[in-house]
């Protein structure tokens, strides 16, 4: 029995959606009951939240400077000292 | 009326700039960065962006999605300026190659091979980067919007230009060609991602 209504590929699509924040409330909570209820099911959702996260905290992020945004915001106002509208 | 004023003032158009637009610098630049592969053309596309932004900038709704917007320009301006640039010839050092190919004296030998080896180990800990900036332009730009920036499906059609069932598709197959260059690392790390 995998949960109540779905297949297991069913299941890892609704994963999928659930991290990619294309469920509706509803959805969500149904999957989470169903994944709470399923340890099979509970393992694949964890997989996938792990996977995720680990991609985003490997990514490379280089830091922009304060100093850099000073300098956009200073030539935003050289070129427009009083506004281009 | 008063509101009408107030919408035509420049100080109402900095305080956006300042309030919805500035804050999400980092998150531009981070997706600069894998465009453009290189940390100083991400920093002048950021500051574009920005440019460009503040020029239409009363095209922009207050309190509606500055994020998307901010993005959208950005992946037009790469789209239609840094492209094009970066398909014209590498300015690679041929005369370097040749003479490092013809020349007798081996003594620069060590320095290449403490080259290659900081290389190496700049490369450990990048992996993922390196195998998202590997994925074709069109792969990695869904990549970098959904499981970077936690964009939404409609949100990334808007911004790339697509349809939400494309987004989808395209996400799909991203994730396939991502998971075969790095099944081994997370592997590594104790991630299954089969």
């Amino acid at each position: 029995m995998m949960g109540k209504h779905l297949d297991v590929q069913q299941y890892k699509q609704q994963i999928v959606d659930f991290f990619d924040n294309n469920l509706t409330e509803k959805a969500k909570a149904d999957l989470l009951q169903d994944v709470s209820e399923n340890s099979f099911l509970s393992g694949i959702f964890e997989n996938e939240k792990n996977v995720r996260s680990f991609i985003k905290s490997q990514v490379k992020r280089p830091k922009i400077s304060p100093a850099f945004l000073k300098s956009i915001t200073d030539k935003i106002k050289i070129d427009n000292p009083h506004g281009i509208y | 009326m008063v509101l009408m004023e107030e919408k035509y003032n420049k100080n109402y158009y900095d305080r956006i700039f300042m309030e919805e637009f500035l804050p999400h610098a980092d998150a531009l630049n981070t997706f600069a960065y894998h465009l453009t592969y290189n940390e100083t053309t991400a920093a002048d596309l950021v500051q574009e962006t920005y440019l460009k932004a503040y020029r239409f900038i009363a095209q922009y709704h207050i309190g509606t999605n500055s994020k998307a917007w901010l993005f959208k320009i950005m992946k037009n301006g790469f789209i239609n300026d840094y492209r094009k640039k970066s398909k014209s010839p590498k300015q690679v050092d041929y005369e370097d190659f040749v003479n490092y190919q013809d020349g007798d004296d081996t003594s620069h030998l060590q320095g290449y091979m403490d080259l290659r080896e900081e290389m190496f180990q700049n490369m450990i800990g990048d992996e993922v980067t390196i195998a998202i900036n590997s994925l074709p332009f069109d792969f990695r730009t869904v990549i970098l919007l959904c499981d970077i920036e936690g964009f939404k499906y409609d949100e990334i059609a808007k911004i790339i230009g697509i349809p939400i069932g494309t987004v989808r598709s395209r996400l799909h197959r991203a994730r396939q060609l991502l998971k075969e260059k790095l099944i081994v690392y997370a592997k590594q790390h104790g991630y299954n991602i089969d």
